[in-house]
């Protein structure tokens, strides 16, 4: 059983069941987001949603942790570059 | 002349840089007691919305009617604007920040982010707001300060993601922000370049005394021998004043902060005030929504309501922040005094000890003149400012109530 | 209706806790995070499971998840839940996300939040690729996610030889595991037996996997460095003296694209502090724990804690203090009379203290050493969220900066989305050595409100008051 995620456009199926870290993952997205201050790539770290290293832009609202964060059909998923902006939250 | 100035937080660091680029010797003593005001602050510098009583001060009243505060103050029908000498202190304090930016950054390598061109806009509510905003305009009109009323379609216009549900705003241009943070560490890493001496973690436990001089403190890591001392020890500076056997009415006002996550910069383009909460953007994009004001002794718990009652306010002005993620919270203890002005400078008892303390809610946008007055008064110099009105002594034959809850 | 008990985790501790405390009829809820339970050690699989055998942590942690789900008309679960803030006088924030926040009155409270990984700061943990022992873990157990194509585990701990054989088991080339400890150690733990007959077992049959697949494991070596253009590429490590100080002319270069880097566990130790619980720095441990005395009670009236998050010492553990919290509890609430529960609590307790020395040794044996302090240099960041570097915060403890507040002023450091949990054990270290002074003079990171970032909407909500049935 599969669900269909979007990731930074590229549309595919992953098992269901699995977090949005491990999707991308096997999808081998393994840069996470982009840092504000020194525009480095970050990734998963902790794996148990304390270090929000692995936050992504999901359905519009960022900073979600994709480790805790289970794949959904239709999941729209983009990787962050710097801050959130709170005008996407509007 | 060895100066020792106890109190690292904005008054008190600023005091040293100011003595110390006059060429004096000063020993800066600091504890860093949890629920430092300065490090509590939102970094505001409203002289008039403060002063007018928009800033901090519509929240300060809206809890002195619910009765959650006692303090003696004129009339209940809507925040009161202190004397106009205040706000005059206030307008004339903020105008050194420019170059005291420039010169804490030349000696100190740290950018203190003053920001101009943000101001503070208001937001009226409903017509009871209304009513009383305008009865302060009218008290503002005699004099020349820069103040707009705008319209709610203006209000929208300078602030997108501000609600629809307002009915209109009083902007003041002239009122902006700064990195309280930013402006102690920088005053304090000049004064040591300057030849000032730096002692942080330490407690002073006892002032000893010839007569009426006072000769030194004692310290949890020694003793510090001075010629003058100065009480910049914020919230707790009565206790300070007490191991001279001096009263001073300085009593802590607790409040509290939330914090959110960094986002991106200038979302929010001006500094906003309204009767639940005021929210700030700061320079490092973490949008700060502040601030209660209850009197609960040097207690720093931050209670589940007051954080609430905060973020309610904030999601009402700004209903995208629902959406925000609140990283932190922290109270803060200010110093606050009877009458709500600073008390600053010398007192008859005790000839060669001054006062730098009482900041309450403007303590950072009052810090440098503050310091100018203090300064003057112990180099004998003519007074930059009448600072009459701010001495300790005008409490002398006054009953003061002070605040215990 | 008020809860009798409410349990902060839904972990070993949290479960065995409900299931104990529900056993003599305690009303109890249990908050947890994720969705289900399990906390880190006793999480459930993901996916259906490929055909191998699952592994014994899964099916333990089945086994306590049925156990719960066969007194739930006296246990409520509030899973995908925080509490976000305390007050005095034991009043819980709760809340769940779209729902809002509720604010829980509780009888009695145990605190079981459970642990997380140390990492020290070294150059290049930012990278992608560089991750947790447990975050591979949780890939690899529940997923059947490769975490990478060729895997370097390193640090210190039984964990990683544990986790090395189960990447190996799923067919992940694991380059080898960089053990800070030294081997005799290791064998004269296994030689003295401790009476944890399992645990060596399980040990022995890891290091016989790996022996197998020709993993190499070195002792007495840690990783000084992590390199590569937007994720890992190689990794160095170094043979290090009985401190833990490299001497860097023996590094050698790995080249892989994982490193899963863990040097121990770490209480969660925020909620504690934030309800007011006396807290001492426990040397051996590495840690500030709540202090208990033996009945598991905080210093706070009313709050008990166990587990992990009270002082690490292994899933078992966990599972007796968990069950001797809701003893504890039910007793302290009239339900079983002191004869019963000193009966009752006698197998507990000698079960604790059978598992007691082991853990001891296993502490003593990866008990953090100086030396993981001295692989950072000025452009290493140290502060994770806040990407502040060594060399901005070493300049600031030269400034008088030697407090966790200072610091954190000062630098911004600690000021991130982690709330110091990743940068303030390590940079605690770091500045007791530069000071000169012990640890625990330093201070632990202060939490406040909200324990966990939290949606400002989650705050904003109206709290619900629960309602009372009488």
């Amino acid at each position: 059983m599969n669900v269909r995620i979007t990731v930074n456009g590229n549309t595919t199926q992953v098992p269901r069941g699995i977090s949005l870290a491990g999707a991308l993952y096997l999808l081998k997205e393994r840069s996470f987001r982009i840092t504000p201050r020194g525009g480095e790539p970050r990734s998963l770290f902790c794996g148990m949603g304390v270090c929000y290293d692995c936050v992504v832009k999901v359905d519009g609202r960022a900073n979600i942790r994709a480790c805790k964060t289970e794949v959904r059909d239709n999941m729209q998923v983009l990787t962050q570059e710097g801050e959130a902006d709170l005008e996407d939250f509007a | 002349m060895n100066i020792v100035v106890v109190g690292g937080g904005a008054i008190g660091s600023v005091v040293t840089y100011v003595l110390s680029s006059r060429g004096c010797k000063v020993t800066l003593i600091d504890k860093d007691f949890p629920g430092k005001a300065t490090s509590a602050s939102a970094g505001g510098l409203w002289p008039v919305g403060e002063a007018i009583g928009l800033g901090c001060g519509v929240i300060f009243h809206a809890s002195q009617k619910s009765g959650s505060i006692d303090i003696s103050v004129a009339d209940s029908s809507g925040p009161q604007p202190l004397p106009r000498i205040f706000m005059d202190f206030l307008v004339e304090s903020n105008r050194y920040f420019p170059k005291l930016t420039e010169e804490l950054e030349h000696h100190s390598g740290i950018h203190i982010e003053t920001e101009t061109g943000t101001g503070l806009l208001y937001v009226i509510y409903d017509e009871n707001e209304r009513r009383y905003t305008q009865s302060l305009l009218d008290w503002l009109d005699s004099s020349d300060t820069d103040v707009e009323e705008w319209s709610p379609a203006q209000v929208n216009e300078r602030e997108p993601l501000l609600t629809r549900d307002q009915l209109g705003g009083i902007y003041f241009p002239g009122d902006n922000q700064v990195n309280p943070m930013l402006l102690v560490d920088a005053c304090i890493r000049a004064s040591t370049k300057l030849g000032a001496e730096y002692v942080p973690n330490t407690e002073v436990t006892g002032i000893t005394m010839a007569g009426d001089l006072v000769t030194g403190v004692d310290t949890d890591r020694g003793h510090f021998q001075c010629d003058v001392l100065v009480n910049a020890a914020g919230a707790w500076s009565a206790k300070l004043a007490q191991m001279m056997g001096i009263n001073i009415p300085v009593f802590p006002v607790r409040g509290q902060i939330l914090c959110t996550e960094a986002l991106r910069n200038q979302t929010l383009n001006c500094n906003l005030s309204t009767s639940d909460c005021y929210i700030l953007q700061k320079a490092h994009g973490e949008i700060l929504i502040g601030s209660t004001t209850e009197i609960n002794g040097f207690d720093v718990e931050v209670p589940l309501e007051n954080l609430i009652g905060l973020a309610a306010g904030a999601k009402r002005a700004i209903p995208a922040l629902e959406y925000a993620t609140v990283k932190r919270s922290w109270s803060g203890l200010r110093p606050g005094t009877p009458d709500e002005f600073p008390i600053l400078g010398p007192m008859d008892a005790r000839p060669n000890y001054f006062n730098a303390t009482g900041g309450f809610r403007t303590g950072i946008v009052a810090a440098p003149l503050s310091a100018e007055i203090v300064a003057a008064h112990i180099l004998g110099e003519p007074q930059p400012f009448d600072s009459e009105p701010f001495l300790a002594d005008r409490f002398k034959n006054i009953e003061v109530n002070i605040p215990t809850s | 209706m008020t809860d009798d008990l409410l349990i902060i985790g839904g972990g070993p501790a949290g479960m065995s806790a409900a299931i104990e405390a529900a056993t003599h009829g305690l009303v109890c809820t249990i908050v947890d995070e994720s969705a289900a339970l399990g906390g880190q050690i006793y999480r459930p699989l993901a996916v259906k499971p490929n055909g191998q055998t699952p592994a014994a942590t899964v099916v333990r942690g089945d086994e306590l998840r049925d156990q719960v789900q066969q007194l739930s008309q006296l246990i409520n679960i509030r899973s995908e839940s925080v509490v976000w803030g305390i007050s005095k006088g034991n009043k819980f924030a709760v809340g769940k996300e779209g729902e809002g926040t509720e604010i829980l009155e509780p009888k009695l409270t145990l605190l079981a939040p459970g642990a997380y990984e140390f990492v020290p700061p070294f150059p290049g943990w930012t990278l992608p690729g560089v991750m947790t022992p447990g975050a591979a873990q949780i890939l690899s157990k529940t997923m059947n996610i490769s975490p990478g194509k060729r895997v370097l585990i390193a640090g210190t701990g039984p964990l990683l030889i544990v986790i090395a054989s189960q990447l190996v088991s799923n067919g992940v080339e694991v380059a080898g595991v960089i053990e800070a400890s030294r081997q005799p150690d290791w064998l004269r733990l296994a030689i003295r037996g401790y009476r944890s007959w399992g645990l060596l077992r399980e040990g022995a049959r890891c290091l016989n996997t790996l022996r197998k697949a020709g993993v190499p494991v070195h002792y007495g070596r840690v990783v000084t460095r992590a390199e590569g253009k937007d994720f890992v590429q190689r990794v160095y490590h170094a043979p290090v003296n009985a401190d833990w100080y490299p001497d860097f002319s023996g590094e050698q270069i790995e080249s892989v694209d994982t490193l899963c880097i863990g040097y121990g566990l770490q209480p969660r130790n925020y909620l504690a502090q934030l309800a007011g619980c006396e807290m001492q720095y426990v040397d051996a441990r590495n840690s500030w724990l709540p202090v208990r005395d033996r009945d598991l009670w905080t210093s706070q009236p009313g709050i008990l804690a166990a587990g992990d998050g009270a002082g690490v010492a292994g899933a078992m553990t966990a599972e007796s203090e968990g069950q001797l919290a809701g003893l504890v509890a039910a007793n302290k609430l009239g339900k079983i009379d002191e004869s019963a529960f000193d009966r009752l609590r006698a197998p507990i307790d000698a079960k604790l203290s059978r598992l007691a020395p082991f853990q001891k040794a296993i502490a003593d044996i990866c008990r953090i050493r100086p030396g993981l302090s001295s692989l950072v240099d000025d452009d290493t960041i140290v502060c994770r969220c806040e990407e502040v570097t060594w060399g901005e915060v070493n300049a600031a403890i030269d400034h008088g900066g030697t407090t966790f507040r200072s610091l954190k002023v000062m630098t911004r450091l600690g000021m991130g989305m982690c709330q110091a949990r990743f940068c303030w054990p390590a940079m605690s270290r770091m500045v007791a050595s530069k000071k000169n002074c012990p640890v625990a003079d330093v201070g632990p990171a202060r939490p406040q409100a909200p324990i966990r970032p939290v949606p400002l909407g989650l705050i904003a909500s109206i709290p619900k008051v629960p309602e009372t049935c009488e």
